[in-house]
């Protein structure tokens, strides 16, 4: 959490500003106690009414400067929480923008919302509370008790053990509900996990007929949240009757002791009176500052949540512009090959088995690569590697005829053109879904790379054109349609290596056949790679790729694998017996 | 009014149970708010004792030991108030949730389908939680608040008439500096939620999409976009915190004025004599309680506000039309016995989404296991139908029977549980793949579960994962592949053996030679069970008893394929088009 406080530099001065302010403002509530002592001692008690009109006065001029302060202080205060917040949102999200896929698989984007949203509202209001009472608040406990001092050395001493007893209290609740606090937030991470899972199984819950046993399973976590709350909230509970009777016992305390100096005559009157009135202004301040301990306490929490995140490793990044040459580079690399791999392995996490294995080949530039092979084979795997979203085991992959590794992240992704298997479209319009393929596109090359996914005839059909707002996920769309806008968008940056992952599965086989045939004579003649279960999209690659297990089991065209290759055979032969050489319907 | 007034009858609908604890509250934060005020005066009562020019011991000692007792009886009381209080609202929460999370169970599908999940998600914890605060935060603030009000009242009253008609006079000016910076920060409170819930959006879609934004590299660009709303979002903020943050000051600088006009007027009366030096510090210290509830109410109100918003969210859910056999007491056991046969007949069902009449008059009778192929172009209907069948949704009219019985007067649940479903959308949670598998069969033992992952062709990847099946699935599925996620789905179905099947794109994700070998552990499964089946590839399709061809909610063709072929019509037209 403290690690945080470093994004806090740039907005020093208000976070210098705004405590200093606050004490300045307590500084003259104090005085306050001393212009009493006046009013009675000698005001009152001489009957001068000239002191008593002049320490009204300048009771007033004490309470202007108070509000003067105070307003400067609530301002710089809330200045600096809401700077820093929204610094850190912003560092976050880029940070989260450049998590690697295993780490987004890993952590779940529910969490990384959670901490997005949630987690940083607490810090910025946990901010603001620290930056007005965290010097305010020791400031008039130990102000007052400077100023007990000064009145009276013995009072003194009795107010130190006062406010050792309220530090203790203090921190004993907090050492109980802190740990409380944190594994609040965890399950409540759970619930939401339950929520999202049930509304996006519905069908499958109600198909089951096990609505009861999700229903029990929500129950009982609300229950355990319940009794895990009301435990923190019992020792929190404690904490302001038990300041406020700490207090009330010390009043009573000073009273029975001040009685009896007074009679000695080591005390006077309107010492006490003061001394009465700088113990009700520390248990203001106490109360005050208990509360804060809990919301620091709930901010730490939040803190602790977000600076994991900051602190995580990112994906490795080469510094730009290193394009060097390696030493070894110069071994037997073909300069023409587009991609090149060699002895490649992938092993993901905590996996026992590789997800590839010892995988060799190269393509050259301008080739219609086919990858084919069973369900978890791994040809995804296989170019997702290439274009850098997970990082290879061991062996070496070569781009271009240099090694992957001289390449920035920037420089190699800068290559690819990618369509996922899952269509993702934003919540904007046509165009500037287009416009996430290539920022600083116009409407010509947008229309271009329409006609050329084949999408150019139903975008056109739309209301507004290429302006169309599309709904979430693209909702407005067909599935077909949606396939094709994506095809366009990795097309438009003109990329001089295309992946297609499976991604052409709602297509009818008429639209499929058109789209294969403008992709094989794009002008700027890319390196397509095309993933696909079925062996007859295989027919328009110029080699193929067939993936088993994570090993490369076959490589060649086609005609060649049905000679060479079994797991091709196979697929070959389990399509043409159920007849599956027909396209879709 | 009116809306508010419904409001508060949900929401004493939820109290119930404790509402006997809550008037405990009540009377309890009433006494110690007396008692918290009444100690001021001891303390006043107590310096007279010695203020005088000669010190009354015995009669102090027997103040401060009251002193003590009420202290002590205080401190119990207030831990007791705050408990309550915070148990109260606890309690509202946790019951409001599990009742918003039992409402999802019996909401039609029409409707869940149409909301955004992330906002049912919302509802349930973050407004529900906002209006707990608000609760706990009335319970404890506005209480007290009056108490202290009316109770310092009467206490100044009884020590000086005068002075406290001048306190009471002075009252207004902190009650319009409250609501003055209350209005005007409202407001500023709008905008910033509305700035809010901008910025949640798109964080929301931008992580959930992050790989594509990954994959365009647009990380730079979404960087700056989110940046701008950044900013938007950060300079209303301030302007909504600043704004209310005056309160405080402002209040205290009323708060201050008070004391100094009651320093003042008070003076005067002990120089006449007609109040006592304890009496006027009392007083002070009155003066100074009198005016703080009027800020922390203040503050209430705003929080109350905020909570209001959330409550009417919360319970505009709850109170969403529910299907009325959703409701149907959940059966013990599921005992699907209702179902021999198989024969299924649609007669004169029609259908509409959002009152646009989709399905007219459609009318089909299936025998006992046939397996039944739907085909046709997306959006014909293929999808409604299986909806109408599992009773996700209604028909507007017709009926639906299956072994002559009308659907809707078979109990839900063993309607449902009579069909196997899988879905192209699979689905899998953040559990161990064993648990993910038994969910289709909650009373499964592990060897049924690794015996149906074996007929389902999964055991063999599952064993390859890091702890087999137990290994936790990541939210969503994670790293496993679209076409393993299909083959856990039917592992899910040949554990559960229903009677009726539905594969919808069932085996769409997966690689051909794994989908024969997966075909013949359905066909198995198929034997004798009237079965739909939706696919794109033909070959499933050849092989169907019957198929029926769809297009724009109609049923235009309804036979074999080669009876199809024969007929040379819209199914013949698909068929040779393809070859």
């Amino acid at each position: 959490m403290f690690s945080l406080l470093r994004y806090m530099k740039e907005y020093k001065k208000e976070a210098i500003l705004a405590p200093v302010f606050k004490m300045l403002e307590a500084f003259f509530e104090l005085l306050i106690p001393f212009l009493l002592i006046q009013l009675f001692d000698v005001g009152i008690g001489e009957q001068n009414q000239r002191v008593i009109w002049l320490q009204i006065i300048l009771m007033l001029i004490f309470a202007l400067i108070g509000l003067i302060s105070s307003i400067t202080a609530q301002f710089y205060a809330a200045k600096a929480a809401v700077s820093f917040t929204a610094k850190i949102r912003e560092i976050l999200f880029d940070k989260l923008l450049h998590f690697s896929w295993f780490q987004i698989d890993r952590m779940g984007t529910s969490t990384l919302i959670n901490r997005m949203s949630q987690d940083m509202n607490q810090i910025q209001s946990g901010v603001n509370m620290i930056l007005r009472l965290f010097l305010r608040s020791p400031f008039v406990v130990f102000g007052s008790l400077v100023m007990v001092f000064i009145l009276d050395r013995k009072a003194g001493f009795f107010f130190v053990a006062l406010i050792i007893l309220l530090g203790i209290l203090v921190f004993m609740v907090l050492v109980v509900t802190l740990p409380l606090y944190g594994e609040v937030q965890n399950r409540l991470d759970h619930m939401v996990l339950l929520l999202k899972e049930n509304l996006s199984g519905i069908r499958f819950i109600r198909s089951f007929v096990v609505k009861r046993q999700e229903i029990e399973n929500y129950d009982a976590k609300a229950d355990a949240l319940y009794r895990l709350q009301k435990r923190a909230a019992t020792f929190a509970s404690f904490l302001n009757p038990g300041t406020i009777l700490i207090l009330n016992v010390f009043m009573v305390l000073l009273l029975y002791t001040g009685a009896f100096r007074i009679g000695e005559g080591t005390l006077s009157k309107g010492v006490l009176i003061a001394l009465l009135n700088y113990m009700a202004q520390i248990l203001g301040e106490f109360v005050k500052f208990a509360n804060l301990m809990l919301i620091i306490n709930k901010t730490a929490v939040s803190g602790r949540r977000v600076q994991e995140l900051l602190s995580s490793e990112v994906e490795v990044e080469q510094p730009d512009h290193v394009f060097v040459q390696s030493e070894d580079g110069t071994k037997q690399i073909d300069k023409t090959a587009a991609v090149e791999y060699q002895h490649v392995n992938l092993i993901y996490g905590s996996n026992k088995e590789p997800s590839l294995k010892d995988i060799n080949f190269s393509v050259k530039k301008g080739q219609f690569i086919g990858i084919t092979g069973p369900t978890g084979s791994g040809k995804s795997s296989l170019l997702y590697l290439l274009a850098g979203f997970y990082t290879k085991t061991s062996g070496e992959i070569y781009v271009d005829g240099q090694k992957q590794s001289a390449y920035s992240l920037n420089q190699l992704r800068a290559k690819f053109g990618i369509v996922l298997q899952k269509t993702v479209l934003f919540q904007r319009s046509i165009l500037d879904n287009l416009k996430m393929g290539k920022p600083e596109c116009n409407t010509e090359e947008a229309l271009l790379a329409l006609e050329q996914a084949e999408a150019l005839s139903f975008v056109k059909e739309k209301m507004d054109g290429i302006q169309e707002l599309l709904y979430q996920g693209g909702n407005n769309l067909s599935g077909g349609q949606k396939q094709r806008l994506a095809i366009a968008r990795a097309l438009i940056k003109k990329p001089e290596i295309l992946i297609l992952d499976d991604c052409t599965s709602a297509l009818d086989y008429q639209t499929e056949k058109r789209l294969w045939n403008t992709l094989k004579h794009l002008p700027f003649q890319p390196t397509i790679f095309m993933v696909s279960q079925r062996i007859q999209s295989m027919d328009q690659a110029d080699l193929i790729l067939v993936m088993d297990q994570g090993e490369l089991v076959g490589y060649g065209t086609s005609t060649e694998l049905l000679e060479t290759c079994k797991v091709y055979q196979e697929l070959y032969q389990s399509q043409k017996e159920s007849q599956v050489n027909h396209e879709a319907i | 009014m009116k809306r508010y007034k419904v409001i508060l009858t949900m929401f004493l609908s939820y109290l119930g149970a404790k509402k006997r604890l809550l008037w405990l509250s009540f009377g309890l934060t009433f006494l110690s708010q007396i008692a918290l005020l009444y100690l001021p005066i001891l303390t006043g009562k107590a310096l007279d004792q010695i203020m005088d020019d000669q010190i009354y011991y015995q009669k102090l000692f027997v103040y401060l030991i009251v002193m003590l007792l009420l202290s002590v009886t205080l401190g119990a009381g207030q831990w007791l108030v705050a408990k309550i209080n915070q148990k109260v609202s606890l309690y509202l929460v946790k019951e409001i949730r599990k009742s918003a999370f039992q409402k999802l169970h019996r909401l039609p599908l029409s409707y869940l389908d149409q909301q955004s999940h992330g906002d049912l998600i919302s509802r349930n914890i973050g407004d529900v939680e906002q209006l707990g605060e608000g609760m706990l935060m009335t319970l404890s603030q506005l209480a007290s608040g009056i108490t202290t009000i009316l109770v310092t009242v009467f206490f100044m009253f009884r020590l000086s008439p005068a002075i406290s008609l001048v306190v009471i006079a002075l009252t207004p000016m902190s009650l319009f500096v409250a609501s003055f910076i209350a209005g005007k920060s409202f407001v500023f409170f709008q905008m910033q939620a509305k700035e809010k819930g901008k910025q949640t959006g798109f964080v929301n879609e931008m992580l959930e999409n992050l790989k594509v934004v990954k994959a365009c590299q647009r990380e730079e660009q979404i960087a700056t976009e989110f940046s701008v709303i950044n900013t938007s979002y950060a300079k209303t903020s301030l302007k909504a915190i600043f704004y209310s943050s005056t309160a405080n000051p402002g209040i205290r600088f009323v708060n201050n004025l008070i004391y100094t006009v009651v320093a003042l007027f008070g003076a005067g009366y002990v120089l006449r004599g007609v109040l006592s030096i304890g009496g006027l510090t009392a007083f002070l210290s009155y003066a100074n309680q009198y005016t703080k509830p009027f800020h922390e109410i203040s503050v209430v109100v705003t929080e109350l506000q905020n909570a209001l918003a959330s409550a009417e969210r919360v319970f505009a859910l709850l109170s969403e039309t529910e299907v009325p056999d959703e409701r149907q007491e959940m059966v013990e056991e599921i005992k699907p016995t209702w179902l021999k046969e198989g024969t299924i007949e649609l007669e004169h069902i029609c259908f509409s989404y959002d009152e646009k009449p989709f399905i007219q008059n459609l009318n089909i009778q299936i025998h006992a296991g046939q397996k039944v192929a739907l085909v046709g172009p997306t959006g014909c209907g293929k999808t409604t139908l299986i909806n109408l069948l599992m009773r996700f949704y209604e028909p507007q009219s017709g009926r639906i029977l299956m072994d002559g019985k009308d659907i809707k007067t078979v109990n839900m649940d063993e309607l449902r549980h009579s069909f196997g479903l899988v879905l192209q959308d699979t689905w899998i949670r953040k559990e161990t793949i064993l648990n993910n598998i038994k969910i289709a069969k909650p009373d499964a033992s592990r060897d049924d579960i690794i015996h149906a992952a074996k007929e389902a062709y999964a055991d063999y990847f599952i064993r390859q994962l890091p702890f087999g099946y137990d290994t936790l699935m990541e939210e969503g599925g994670g790293s496993l592949s679209e076409g393993q996620k299909q083959l856990i789905s039917i592992a899910r179905i040949i554990l559960q053996k229903p009677k009726l099947l539905i594969l919808d794109e069932a085996t769409a994700s997966m690689d051909t030679r794994t989908e024969v070998k997966i075909q013949q552990a359905l066909s198995k499964l198929m034997e004798n069970k009237t079965s739909f089946i939706v696919a794109h590839r033909l070959s499933t399709i050849v092989n169907a008893d019957v198929i029926l061809v769809m297009k724009a909610g109609e049923m235009i063709e309804k036979g074999t394929h080669e009876e199809l072929l024969e007929k040379q019509g819209f199914y013949e037209k698909l068929y040779y088009k393809l070859n």
